[in-house]
C-alpha cells in the first residue's frame, strides 16, 4: 500500500448554533486504503464528508484532498472523486442507463469515452437487463445498484460511500460489498462509512470510530480490538455451581471478570492464550460437569463499548 | 455535454407527469371555460356599439336640460346608446320584454333599472355614473369658484368622450373579452415558475440528494444552472404553444396574424416567469411544497391584478396605483398582447418586451447572486 495521503483533516470544528458536530477532528487517508468511518448516528460521519466534499461551511480546521485545499471550486479535485449517497439520489423520470448517462456526462464531456465507461458502469453493477427501467420499477436492491453506477462511473480515484447499504436484502449487501472490494483493487480509495459493524470489519483496511464529533481510536481491525481490555469471552453451560468454585476461576491466569448467572459461567480475559483449556482443566480438577462451550473472540462492538460506554447501534 | 445537460433536463421536466399536465392542462381548461361563456355572452349581445334604453318621460323630463343633452351626445349614429322616451309602465314592459336593457330614471335624482347584469349594463352605468359625477363637480364650482366654472366645463367636455380615439390597425381581435385570454397567456407563462422552483431544489445542495449529486461533480455549477435554466425555458415555450395554438386553432379564437412577434411575447413572458421562480426558489427557505404554494398564490395574485379574474380589474388598477400594473409582470405580459392583437402599437410592444426583458434578467441576476454563495450552513 503506497503511503500517499488522499485526505488530510487537520482540526475540524463544525458548530450547528450550540451544538458541536465535529470537535477539532483529525483525519488521514491513504491511498489505497478502504477507510471506514465508524460511529452511530448523529456522530459526525455525514457531517464530515459533507465538509471534506466542499458540500458544508465548516468553523475551524484544514482539509486537502489529493494534497489541495478543498473548496467548492476545487473542480481538478473534484473530476476524480465518486460519491453514494445513503439515499438513492437519481432522477424518477430518466431511464436506468440515461441517468448513469447524465452524472457521467458532468465529468466525463468525451462522447465516447463517456460511453465506454456507462456500458462498464452497467457491467459492474449487474444492470445489463434493466438498461430501459425507469427507477419506480427497480426492486431496491436494483436502486441501490443504480445508484452505485450513477457515483462510479466515471471511474473516480476517491469514492465515498455513505451507507450505502441501509435497507438493503443480505444478497444486495453482499453484492455491493464485492463491488467496493472490486473497486479497491482496481485501484480506488474508498471511504466507507457505516453504523454496520460486520460491514466494516469485513472490507475496511482501516477503521476510525467517531462519536459526539469525535475521532475516538483509528487503527486497522486488530489495531483496535487490541486497544481494549477485552480479549476472549467463555461461556460454559453448568448446571451447578459453588461461590468457592467461582473465586477460585478469578484467580486463573489473564481472567479479569467471572460470573455466574442462570446456568452460565461467563469468564472475561484480558489477554493470553490457552485460555479455553486452562478452564476446562480447571473445571475437571473440581469435578464439575458441564455441557456446552463458547468462546467469542472481540467485535467492534466491544470496541466501540469500551471506549464510548455506549452500544454502536444507539442513537446519540 | 451542454447538449446532454439541456437534453435530459428537458426529458426531467417534461416527464414529470404531474407538473407538466397541471401547467398546460390548467390554462386550457380555464381557456375552454372562457370561450364557452365568451360566445354565450356575444351571441346575446350582438353589438356592443348599441345600447337599447328606455327613459322614462313623466312630465319633468323637460325641466332636465343638461342630462338631454348628455343623452343625445350619446344616442344617435355616433354614439352608444339607443334611447327612447316612454311613460313608466310601457318602459318597465319594455324592460321585461327585453327591447330595452335598462331603464334611466330622471326625477330629482337620475336612477337606472336593470332586470339583468352583464357588459352593456355595466357600460350604460359606467356612463350615468360619469354623468351624475360631472354635474356634481360642476355643480360644486359654481357654488364656490363660479369664476372657473367656464374652464372646468371645458375641461369636462374635453374628457367626455368615453371611448378614446386609438389607432385600431391591427389585424386582431376587437373583442373586449380578448383581454381575459391575453390575461391567461400571463397566466400560463407565469406558471413556468413552478420549473424555476424544482431547477432550484435540484441544484442546492441542502435541498435534494440529487443536488449533492450534481454539486460535487466537477462541472461549474453555474453550467448546470444554465442548462437548466434553458431547459424550463423550452418546456415552459413549449406548453405556451400548445395553449396558443389550442385557442388559436381549436377553438377559433382571432389574435391577429403576427405570429411571430406573438411566440416572441410567449419567450419573454416565459422567461419572466422561469426566473421567478427560480428567484422565490432560492430566497424562500422552506419546504418545497411551501414554495409552490407561495409561487402559485402569487402569480394568481398578479394575474388577478391584471384581469383574469374581474373585469376592469386592469383598468382599476391603472387608474389607482398606476405603478402597480408597471411591475407586475402579469400585467406587462398582459399588455404586450394588447399592444399586438388589439393596439397594433408596436411602439407600446417594445416597451412591453424591454420591461420583460428587464424584469427576468432581475430576477435571475438575484437568482444567480444567492446561488453564488450557496454553501449549507
Amino acid at each position: 500500500m503506497s503511503e500517499n495521503i488522499v485526505i488530510k483533516v487537520e482540526n475540524l470544528v463544525k458548530r450547528y448554533k450550540e451544538l458541536v458536530a465535529l470537535d477539532h477532528f483529525n483525519l488521514e487517508i491513504k491511498e489505497g486504503e478502504v477507510f471506514g468511518l465508524l460511529g452511530p448516528n448523529g456522530s459526525g460521519k455525514s457531517t464530515t464528508i459533507s465538509c471534506i466534499l466542499g458540500l458544508l461551511k465548516y468553523d475551524k480546521g484544514n482539509i486537502e484532498v489529493f494534497g489541495k485545499e478543498m473548496t467548492p471550486s476545487s473542480y481538478d479535485i473534484k473530476k476524480d472523486i465518486g460519491v453514494v449517497l445513503q439515499n438513492v439520489a437519481v432522477f424518477e423520470e430518466l431511464t436506468v442507463y440515461e441517468n448513469i448517462d447524465y452524472f457521467c456526462s458532468l465529468y466525463v464531456a468525451d462522447k465516447k469515452l463517456r460511453k465506454k465507461y456507462v456500458d462498464e458502469a452497467i457491467e459492474f453493477t449487474g444492470l445489463e437487463d434493466f438498461v430501459k427501467f425507469y427507477p419506480k420499477k427497480l426492486s431496491g436492491g436494483l436502486l441501490r445498484r443504480l445508484n452505485i453506477a450513477c457515483g462510479i462511473a466515471h471511474k473516480p480515484k476517491l469514492i465515498f460511500m455513505d451507507e450505502p447499504t441501509v435497507a438493503v436484502d443480505p444478497q444486495s449487501r453482499n453484492n455491493i460489498l464485492e463491488g467496493i472490494k472490486k473497486l479497491n483493487e482496481d485501484g480506488a480509495t474508498v471511504v466507507y462509512t457505516s453504523h454496520y459493524m460486520e460491514e466494516v470489519e469485513k472490507i475496511c483496511t482501516r477503521i476510525a470510530i467517531m462519536d459526539s464529533g469525535k475521532n475516538l481510536a483509528i487503527g486497522t481491525n486488530e489495531e483496535l480490538k487490541n486497544m481494549i481490555k477485552t480479549g476472549e469471552t467463555i461461556q460454559v453451560e453448568i448446571p451447578e455451581f459453588s461461590e468457592n468454585i467461582l473465586n477460585g476461576i478469578k484467580e486463573l491466569p489473564h481472567v479479569y471478570k467471572a460470573e455466574y448467572e442462570d446456568g452460565h459461567l461467563k469468564v472475561q480475559y484480558t489477554k493470553g492464550q490457552r485460555n479455553l483449556i486452562v478452564l476446562l482443566d480447571y473445571l475437571k480438577s473440581k469435578d464439575i460437569n458441564f455441557g456446552r462451550v463458547y468462546s467469542e473472540l472481540p467485535t467492534l462492538n466491544d470496541v466501540f463499548l469500551e471506549i464510548t460506554g455506549k452500544e454502536l447501534r444507539d442513537k446519540n | 455535454m451542454i447538449w446532454k445537460l439541456y437534453k435530459y433536463r428537458v426529458k426531467r421536466l417534461v416527464m414529470d407527469k404531474g407538473t407538466f399536465f397541471w401547467l398546460i392542462i390548467f390554462p386550457i381548461v380555464l381557456g375552454t371555460f372562457f370561450w364557452m361563456a365568451f360566445s354565450n355572452i356575444t351571441e346575446k349581445s350582438e353589438s356592443l356599439d348599441k345600447i337599447d334604453v328606455a327613459i322614462v318621460d313623466d312630465g319633468t323630463y323637460e325641466n332636465a336640460v343638461a342630462f338631454d343633452e348628455f343623452i343625445k351626445n350619446v344616442s344617435g349614429k355616433q354614439g352608444n346608446l339607443n334611447t327612447e322616451k316612454l311613460p313608466e309602465d310601457k318602459a318597465e314592459k319594455a324592460l321585461d320584454e327585453g327591447e330595452a336593457e335598462g331603464i334611466i330614471y330622471v326625477s330629482d335624482e337620475i336612477s337606472l333599472k336593470f332586470k339583468e347584469n352583464g357588459l352593456n349594463q355595466t357600460i350604460l352605468k359606467s356612463m350615468v355614473d360619469s354623468y351624475i359625477h360631472n354635474e356634481n363637480v360642476i355643480m360644486d364650482i359654481i357654488a364656490n369658484s363660479p369664476e372657473k366654472a367656464q374652464d372646468v366645463m371645458e375641461s369636462l367636455f374635453a374628457d367626455v368622450a368615453y371611448t378614446k380615439e386609438v389607432n385600431m390597425n391591427a389585424d386582431g381581435n376587437m373583442d373586449v373579452y380578448v383581454q381575459y385570454y391575453f390575461a391567461l397567456f400571463a397566466m400560463t407563462c407565469m406558471l413556468g415558475a413552478h420549473y424555476g422552483v424544482i431547477n432550484t431544489e435540484e441544484i442546492r445542495a441542502g435541498q435534494r440528494d440529487i443536488a449533492v449529486r450534481r454539486c460535487i461533480s466537477p462541472t461549474k455549477r453555474i453550467l448546470i444552472v444554465f442548462t437548466d435554466f434553458l431547459a424550463a425555458l423550452t418546456v415552459q415555450m413549449l406548453i405556451f404553444v400548445m395553449v396558443f395554438f389550442y385557442l388559436n386553432l381549436f377553438l377559433g379564437i382571432d389574435f391577429g396574424n403576427k405570429y411571430g412577434y406573438i411566440l416572441l411575447s410567449g419567450l419573454l413572458s416565459s422567461f419572466v416567469g422561469v426566473a421567478y421562480g427560480y428567484m422565490l426558489g432560492v430566497i424562500v427557505k422552506a419546504k418545497f411544497s411551501i414554495k409552490e404554494s407561495i409561487v402559485t398564490s402569487t402569480i394568481l395574485s398578479m394575474n388577478f391584478l391584471a384581469g383574469l379574474m374581474v373585469t376592469n380589474m386592469k383598468n382599476l388598477v391603472e387608474n389607482n396605483a398606476p405603478v402597480i400594473n408597471r411591475i407586475n409582470p402579469a400585467a406587462v405580459i398582459s399588455d404586450s398582447f394588447y399592444a399586438l392583437s388589439v393596439f397594433g402599437d408596436m411602439g407600446m410592444y417594445l416597451r412591453c418586451s424591454i420591461t420583460l426583458v428587464a424584469m427576468g434578467t432581475i430576477f435571475g441576476i438575484i437568482s444567480v447572486l444567492i446561488l453564488r454563495r450557496d454553501k449549507i450552513d
